[in-house]
Protein backbone atom coordinates (compact mmCIF):
# COMPACT_ATOMS: atom_id res chain seq x y z
CA UNK A 1 0.00 0.00 0.00
CA UNK A 2 1.72 3.18 -0.94
CA UNK A 3 2.07 5.62 2.02
CA UNK A 4 0.01 8.00 1.52
CA UNK A 5 -3.11 5.49 1.57
CA UNK A 6 -1.65 4.65 4.75
CA UNK A 7 -1.20 7.98 6.58
CA UNK A 8 -5.17 8.04 5.31
CA UNK A 9 -6.19 4.97 6.88
CA UNK A 10 -4.08 5.84 10.01
CA UNK A 11 -5.91 8.77 10.40
CA UNK A 12 -9.19 7.01 9.58
CA UNK A 13 -8.65 4.72 12.58
CA UNK A 14 -7.54 7.40 14.66
CA UNK A 15 -10.50 9.54 14.14
CA UNK A 16 -13.15 6.75 14.05
CA UNK A 17 -11.46 3.75 16.47
CA UNK A 18 -13.58 5.05 19.67
CA UNK A 19 -16.94 5.47 17.87
CA UNK A 20 -16.99 1.88 16.40
CA UNK A 21 -15.94 0.91 19.47
CA UNK A 22 -18.74 1.98 21.11
CA UNK A 23 -21.18 0.81 18.14
CA UNK A 24 -19.56 -2.85 19.01
CA UNK A 25 -19.34 -2.41 22.52
CA UNK A 26 -23.78 -1.18 22.30
CA UNK A 27 -24.12 -4.54 20.53
CA UNK A 28 -21.28 -7.06 22.51
CA UNK A 29 -21.58 -5.69 26.11
CA UNK A 30 -18.13 -6.91 26.44
CA UNK A 31 -14.95 -4.45 26.23
CA UNK A 32 -12.79 -7.22 25.06
CA UNK A 33 -15.30 -8.25 22.65
CA UNK A 34 -15.60 -5.61 21.26
CA UNK A 35 -12.23 -4.54 21.07
CA UNK A 36 -11.82 -7.29 18.95
CA UNK A 37 -14.43 -6.57 16.82
CA UNK A 38 -13.11 -3.07 16.47
CA UNK A 39 -9.96 -4.50 15.34
CA UNK A 40 -11.73 -6.90 12.70
CA UNK A 41 -14.11 -4.18 11.63
CA UNK A 42 -10.57 -2.29 10.24
CA UNK A 43 -8.46 -5.28 9.20
CA UNK A 44 -11.52 -5.57 6.94
CA UNK A 45 -11.72 -2.44 5.69
CA UNK A 46 -8.37 -2.21 5.00
CA UNK A 47 -8.01 -6.21 3.36
CA UNK A 48 -10.89 -4.85 0.92
CA UNK A 49 -9.40 -1.09 0.42
CA UNK A 50 -13.19 -0.39 0.53
CA UNK A 51 -12.98 2.44 2.58
CA UNK A 52 -11.44 4.69 0.16
CA UNK A 53 -14.87 5.56 -1.31
CA UNK A 54 -16.78 6.31 1.55
CA UNK A 55 -19.58 8.62 1.52
CA UNK A 56 -20.95 8.80 4.91
CA UNK A 57 -17.79 7.82 7.04
CA UNK A 58 -19.84 7.19 10.20
CA UNK A 59 -22.51 4.90 8.74
CA UNK A 60 -20.33 2.72 6.39
CA UNK A 61 -18.59 2.00 9.75
CA UNK A 62 -20.82 1.55 11.85
CA UNK A 63 -23.00 -0.56 9.62
CA UNK A 64 -19.37 -2.97 9.48
CA UNK A 65 -18.50 -2.84 12.67
CA UNK A 66 -22.69 -3.93 13.69
CA UNK A 67 -22.24 -6.71 11.58
CA UNK A 68 -19.27 -8.10 12.97
CA UNK A 69 -20.28 -7.37 16.17
CA UNK A 70 -23.52 -9.35 15.29
CA UNK A 71 -21.54 -11.90 13.99
CA UNK A 72 -20.09 -12.57 17.40
CA UNK A 73 -23.10 -11.88 19.31
CA UNK A 74 -23.67 -15.49 21.57
CA UNK A 75 -26.56 -16.95 20.10
CA UNK A 76 -28.57 -17.93 23.20
CA UNK A 77 -30.14 -14.71 24.84
CA UNK A 78 -30.11 -13.49 28.32
CA UNK A 79 -33.05 -13.99 29.94
CA UNK A 80 -34.73 -11.57 32.39
CA UNK A 81 -32.71 -10.06 35.40
CA UNK A 82 -32.82 -10.82 38.74
CA UNK A 83 -32.46 -7.23 40.45
CA UNK A 84 -30.32 -7.24 43.15
CA UNK A 85 -30.91 -3.48 43.62
CA UNK A 86 -33.85 -2.70 46.44
CA UNK A 87 -37.06 -0.90 44.75
CA UNK A 88 -36.40 1.76 43.74
CA UNK A 89 -38.64 5.10 43.40
CA UNK A 90 -38.62 8.08 41.68
CA UNK A 91 -38.51 10.44 44.21
CA UNK A 92 -34.90 11.28 45.35
CA UNK A 93 -34.12 10.31 48.73
CA UNK A 94 -30.45 10.22 50.48
CA UNK A 95 -31.05 6.29 50.20
CA UNK A 96 -31.74 6.07 46.69
CA UNK A 97 -28.88 8.79 45.82
CA UNK A 98 -26.74 6.89 47.54
CA UNK A 99 -27.94 3.69 44.93
CA UNK A 100 -27.75 5.79 42.18
CA UNK A 101 -24.98 5.01 41.14
CA UNK A 102 -26.33 1.39 40.44
CA UNK A 103 -29.89 2.30 38.82
CA UNK A 104 -28.00 3.05 35.29
CA UNK A 105 -26.15 -0.78 35.73
CA UNK A 106 -29.65 -2.31 36.27
CA UNK A 107 -31.55 -0.19 33.85
CA UNK A 108 -28.44 -1.81 30.99
CA UNK A 109 -29.19 -4.84 32.46
CA UNK A 110 -33.22 -4.64 31.81
CA UNK A 111 -31.71 -3.26 28.50
CA UNK A 112 -29.82 -6.00 27.94
CA UNK A 113 -33.04 -8.36 28.06
CA UNK A 114 -34.57 -7.03 25.49
CA UNK A 115 -34.62 -8.77 22.25
CA UNK A 116 -32.63 -8.03 20.01
CA UNK A 117 -34.44 -6.47 16.96
CA UNK A 118 -35.72 -3.94 20.24
CA UNK A 119 -32.55 -3.42 21.81
CA UNK A 120 -30.35 -2.89 18.82
CA UNK A 121 -32.17 0.31 17.08
CA UNK A 122 -32.70 1.34 20.61
CA UNK A 123 -28.96 1.40 21.94
CA UNK A 124 -27.59 2.88 18.15
CA UNK A 125 -30.30 5.40 18.94
CA UNK A 126 -28.90 6.76 21.83
CA UNK A 127 -26.06 7.47 20.88
CA UNK A 128 -25.24 11.00 19.58
CA UNK A 129 -23.40 10.32 16.79
CA UNK A 130 -26.26 8.84 14.96
CA UNK A 131 -29.45 9.72 13.52
CA UNK A 132 -32.47 7.54 13.26
CA UNK A 133 -31.98 7.06 9.11
CA UNK A 134 -28.18 6.59 9.95
CA UNK A 135 -29.40 3.72 12.11
CA UNK A 136 -31.90 2.57 9.62
CA UNK A 137 -29.09 2.52 7.03
CA UNK A 138 -26.83 0.24 9.69
CA UNK A 139 -29.30 -2.13 10.37
CA UNK A 140 -30.87 -2.41 6.52
CA UNK A 141 -34.55 -1.39 7.98
CA UNK A 142 -36.73 1.37 6.50
CA UNK A 143 -36.81 4.35 8.93
CA UNK A 144 -39.86 3.72 10.16
CA UNK A 145 -39.63 0.25 11.34
CA UNK A 146 -36.40 1.42 13.10
CA UNK A 147 -38.83 4.49 14.94
CA UNK A 148 -41.40 1.92 15.52
CA UNK A 149 -38.75 -0.71 17.10
CA UNK A 150 -37.70 2.35 18.83
CA UNK A 151 -40.65 3.41 20.33
CA UNK A 152 -41.72 -0.35 21.35
CA UNK A 153 -38.78 -0.91 23.34
CA UNK A 154 -38.85 1.96 25.10
CA UNK A 155 -42.40 0.61 25.91
CA UNK A 156 -41.11 -2.50 27.53
CA UNK A 157 -38.57 -0.78 29.06
CA UNK A 158 -40.93 1.22 31.31
CA UNK A 159 -43.47 -1.33 31.90
CA UNK A 160 -40.29 -3.48 33.17
CA UNK A 161 -39.05 -0.63 35.15
CA UNK A 162 -42.50 0.42 36.25
CA UNK A 163 -42.75 -2.54 37.77
CA UNK A 164 -39.98 -2.67 39.29
CA UNK A 165 -40.04 0.59 40.88
CA UNK A 166 -43.92 0.03 41.99
CA UNK A 167 -43.35 -3.46 43.76
CA UNK A 168 -43.03 -2.28 47.71
CA UNK A 169 -46.46 0.16 47.54
CA UNK A 170 -48.36 -2.93 45.82
CA UNK A 171 -47.93 -4.75 49.29
CA UNK B 1 -50.62 7.05 43.77
CA UNK B 2 -48.87 8.73 41.69
CA UNK B 3 -49.44 11.25 38.80
CA UNK B 4 -49.63 8.60 35.27
CA UNK B 5 -48.47 11.09 33.00
CA UNK B 6 -45.77 12.19 35.97
CA UNK B 7 -44.32 9.23 36.32
CA UNK B 8 -44.27 8.15 32.34
CA UNK B 9 -42.37 11.36 31.69
CA UNK B 10 -39.99 10.66 34.99
CA UNK B 11 -39.19 6.95 33.37
CA UNK B 12 -38.04 8.92 30.07
CA UNK B 13 -35.84 10.81 31.74
CA UNK B 14 -34.66 7.70 33.46
CA UNK B 15 -34.02 5.57 30.90
CA UNK B 16 -32.63 8.57 28.56
CA UNK B 17 -29.64 8.96 31.29
CA UNK B 18 -29.22 4.96 31.73
CA UNK B 19 -29.52 4.75 27.54
CA UNK B 20 -26.72 7.99 27.25
CA UNK B 21 -24.10 5.95 29.34
CA UNK B 22 -25.16 2.38 27.71
CA UNK B 23 -22.20 1.96 25.18
CA UNK B 24 -20.23 4.83 26.60
CA UNK B 25 -17.11 3.03 27.85
CA UNK B 26 -13.36 3.74 26.93
CA UNK B 27 -11.78 1.09 25.08
CA UNK B 28 -8.80 -0.01 26.87
CA UNK B 29 -5.56 2.55 26.00
CA UNK B 30 -3.59 1.39 23.04
CA UNK B 31 -6.39 0.52 21.17
CA UNK B 32 -5.73 2.64 17.58
CA UNK B 33 -1.40 1.22 18.04
CA UNK B 34 -3.23 -2.17 18.32
CA UNK B 35 -5.17 -1.92 15.09
CA UNK B 36 -2.40 -0.06 13.31
CA UNK B 37 0.29 -2.70 14.13
CA UNK B 38 -2.07 -5.25 12.87
CA UNK B 39 -2.71 -3.85 9.46
CA UNK B 40 1.26 -3.29 9.66
CA UNK B 41 1.09 -7.15 10.03
CA UNK B 42 -1.15 -7.73 6.93
CA UNK B 43 1.13 -5.58 4.93
CA UNK B 44 4.43 -7.85 6.13
CA UNK B 45 2.36 -11.17 5.46
CA UNK B 46 0.27 -10.66 3.35
CA UNK B 47 -2.72 -13.61 2.90
CA UNK B 48 -1.33 -16.47 0.64
CA UNK B 49 -3.81 -16.66 -1.96
CA UNK B 50 -2.46 -19.63 -3.64
CA UNK B 51 -2.88 -21.87 -0.47
CA UNK B 52 -6.73 -21.73 -1.91
CA UNK B 53 -6.06 -24.27 -4.72
CA UNK B 54 -3.11 -25.87 -3.75
CA UNK B 55 -4.17 -27.58 -0.93
CA UNK B 56 -7.22 -28.87 -2.55
CA UNK B 57 -4.85 -29.99 -5.64
CA UNK B 58 -2.32 -31.65 -3.13
CA UNK B 59 -4.90 -33.66 -1.41
CA UNK B 60 -6.05 -34.80 -4.96
CA UNK B 61 -2.67 -35.83 -6.00
CA UNK B 62 -1.69 -37.59 -2.70
CA UNK B 63 -5.69 -39.99 -2.98
CA UNK B 64 -4.54 -40.46 -6.32
CA UNK B 65 -1.33 -41.55 -5.27
CA UNK B 66 -2.77 -43.42 -2.26
CA UNK B 67 -5.26 -45.04 -4.53
CA UNK B 68 -2.37 -46.43 -7.02
CA UNK B 69 -0.51 -47.75 -4.60
CA UNK B 70 -2.88 -49.80 -2.82
CA UNK B 71 -3.91 -51.21 -6.38
CA UNK B 72 -4.04 -54.99 -6.78
CA UNK B 73 -0.93 -55.43 -8.77
CA UNK B 74 -1.19 -59.64 -10.11
CA UNK B 75 -2.62 -59.32 -13.12
CA UNK B 76 -5.14 -61.99 -14.16
CA UNK B 77 -3.57 -65.12 -15.68
CA UNK B 78 -5.40 -64.90 -19.25
CA UNK B 79 -4.41 -68.74 -19.72
CA UNK B 80 -7.15 -69.61 -16.63
CA UNK B 81 -10.25 -67.29 -17.97
CA UNK B 82 -10.35 -68.63 -21.62
CA UNK B 83 -11.41 -71.56 -21.30
CA UNK B 84 -14.18 -71.23 -18.96
CA UNK B 85 -15.61 -68.13 -21.60
CA UNK B 86 -14.82 -70.10 -24.35
CA UNK B 87 -16.76 -73.03 -22.94
CA UNK B 88 -19.10 -70.90 -22.52
CA UNK B 89 -19.13 -69.76 -25.89
CA UNK B 90 -18.41 -72.31 -28.34
CA UNK B 91 -20.10 -75.69 -28.48
CA UNK B 92 -17.49 -77.73 -27.69
CA UNK B 93 -18.39 -81.77 -28.02
CA UNK B 94 -18.88 -82.86 -24.67
CA UNK B 95 -17.74 -86.84 -23.86
CA UNK B 96 -19.59 -89.51 -22.56
CA UNK B 97 -19.76 -90.46 -19.47
CA UNK B 98 -17.70 -94.09 -20.59
CA UNK B 99 -15.10 -92.06 -22.26
CA UNK B 100 -14.90 -89.83 -19.21
CA UNK B 101 -14.17 -92.90 -17.52
CA UNK B 102 -11.61 -94.13 -19.55
CA UNK B 103 -9.65 -90.68 -19.19
CA UNK B 104 -9.72 -91.29 -15.55
CA UNK B 105 -8.25 -95.03 -16.14
CA UNK B 106 -5.52 -93.85 -18.05
CA UNK B 107 -2.23 -94.47 -16.50
CA UNK B 108 -1.25 -91.67 -15.15
CA UNK B 109 2.24 -91.81 -16.91
CA UNK B 110 0.14 -91.35 -20.36
CA UNK B 111 -1.84 -88.50 -19.13
CA UNK B 112 -0.90 -84.68 -20.07
CA UNK B 113 0.34 -82.39 -17.44
CA UNK B 114 -2.48 -81.62 -15.71
CA UNK B 115 -3.46 -78.02 -14.56
CA UNK B 116 -5.53 -76.86 -11.68
CA UNK B 117 -8.51 -74.73 -13.50
CA UNK B 118 -9.87 -72.22 -10.77
CA UNK B 119 -13.39 -71.03 -12.00
CA UNK B 120 -12.87 -67.00 -12.03
CA UNK B 121 -16.21 -64.60 -12.30
CA UNK B 122 -16.15 -63.26 -16.34
CA UNK B 123 -15.09 -59.84 -15.97
CA UNK B 124 -16.95 -57.91 -18.40
CA UNK B 125 -13.29 -56.65 -20.68
CA UNK B 126 -14.39 -53.15 -21.69
CA UNK B 127 -13.36 -53.68 -25.74
CA UNK B 128 -11.24 -50.63 -26.65
CA UNK B 129 -12.69 -48.52 -29.58
CA UNK B 130 -9.75 -49.31 -31.52
CA UNK B 131 -10.12 -53.21 -32.35
CA UNK B 132 -11.35 -53.99 -35.39
CA UNK B 133 -15.08 -54.96 -35.70
CA UNK B 134 -15.21 -58.67 -36.31
CA UNK B 135 -17.64 -61.17 -38.35
CA UNK B 136 -18.94 -63.51 -36.36
CA UNK B 137 -20.23 -62.89 -32.93
CA UNK B 138 -18.97 -64.14 -30.29
CA UNK B 139 -15.48 -64.01 -32.04
CA UNK B 140 -14.31 -67.57 -31.97
CA UNK B 141 -11.32 -67.99 -29.55
CA UNK B 142 -8.80 -70.85 -29.91
CA UNK B 143 -8.52 -73.84 -28.21
CA UNK B 144 -6.92 -73.25 -24.75
CA UNK B 145 -4.01 -75.92 -23.36
CA UNK B 146 -6.44 -77.96 -21.37
CA UNK B 147 -8.66 -78.20 -24.83
CA UNK B 148 -6.00 -79.14 -26.74
CA UNK B 149 -4.70 -81.78 -24.39
CA UNK B 150 -8.58 -83.09 -23.90
CA UNK B 151 -8.25 -83.36 -27.88
CA UNK B 152 -5.01 -85.31 -28.27
CA UNK B 153 -5.96 -87.40 -25.68
CA UNK B 154 -8.97 -88.39 -27.40
CA UNK B 155 -7.11 -88.85 -30.46
CA UNK B 156 -4.78 -91.66 -28.77
CA UNK B 157 -4.71 -95.01 -30.07
CA UNK B 158 -7.05 -96.89 -26.72
CA UNK B 159 -10.20 -98.08 -28.19
CA UNK B 160 -12.80 -95.99 -26.03
CA UNK B 161 -11.10 -92.83 -27.31
CA UNK B 162 -11.66 -93.75 -30.99
CA UNK B 163 -14.90 -94.96 -30.54
CA UNK B 164 -15.56 -91.83 -29.01
CA UNK B 165 -13.46 -89.87 -31.53
CA UNK B 166 -15.95 -91.72 -34.19
CA UNK B 167 -19.10 -90.10 -31.82
CA UNK B 168 -17.60 -86.99 -32.28
CA UNK B 169 -16.69 -86.75 -35.44
CA UNK B 170 -19.45 -88.81 -37.12
CA UNK B 171 -22.76 -88.72 -37.21
CA UNK B 172 -24.78 -91.83 -35.67
CA UNK B 173 -25.52 -94.27 -38.53
CA UNK B 174 -27.98 -95.85 -36.05
CA UNK B 175 -30.34 -93.35 -35.59
CA UNK B 176 -32.74 -92.99 -38.33
CA UNK B 177 -35.85 -90.37 -38.70
CA UNK B 178 -39.09 -92.64 -37.89
CA UNK B 179 -41.50 -92.87 -40.38
CA UNK B 180 -44.43 -90.40 -40.31
CA UNK B 181 -48.14 -92.44 -40.87
CA UNK B 182 -50.66 -90.10 -41.75
CA UNK B 183 -53.54 -89.84 -38.68
CA UNK B 184 -56.79 -91.11 -39.42
CA UNK B 185 -59.41 -89.60 -37.55
CA UNK B 186 -63.29 -91.61 -37.28
CA UNK B 187 -65.93 -89.30 -38.39
CA UNK B 188 -67.81 -87.64 -36.09
CA UNK B 189 -71.64 -87.66 -35.30
CA UNK B 190 -73.38 -85.23 -34.16
CA UNK B 191 -77.53 -85.19 -33.37
CA UNK B 192 -79.69 -82.52 -34.74
CA UNK B 193 -80.99 -80.22 -31.90
CA UNK B 194 -84.29 -80.59 -32.73
CA UNK B 195 -85.22 -83.96 -32.71
CA UNK B 196 -88.57 -85.08 -31.40
CA UNK B 197 -86.08 -86.36 -27.97
CA UNK B 198 -85.54 -82.77 -26.87
CA UNK B 199 -88.73 -81.71 -25.92
CA UNK B 200 -88.64 -77.86 -25.91
CA UNK B 201 -90.17 -75.86 -22.69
Amino acid sequence: MVNKDVAEFEALVARQSHFVFRVAYAILRNRHDAEDAVQETFLKLYRNHTWKAIENERAFLARTAWRVAVDRLPKQQPTDVELDHEPLSLTPSPEQQAISAGLHSTIHRIIDTLPEELRQPLVLSAMDELNSREVALILDLPEGTVRTRIMRARQMLKQKLATTMEKPYAR
Amino acid sequence: MRDEPMQDRELDILLDAALATYSNPEPSPGLTPRILAATQAVDRHPPVRWMAWAIPALAAVLFITIVLIHRPTTPRAPSQQVPELSASRRPAPSPPAASRHSVVETPRHLRPPQTVITRSIPTVVPMSPSLPRQDVFPTPIPLGREEQALVALVNRDSPDSKELAQQITQPDAQVRPLPIEPLRIAAIHIPPLNSPDNGDN
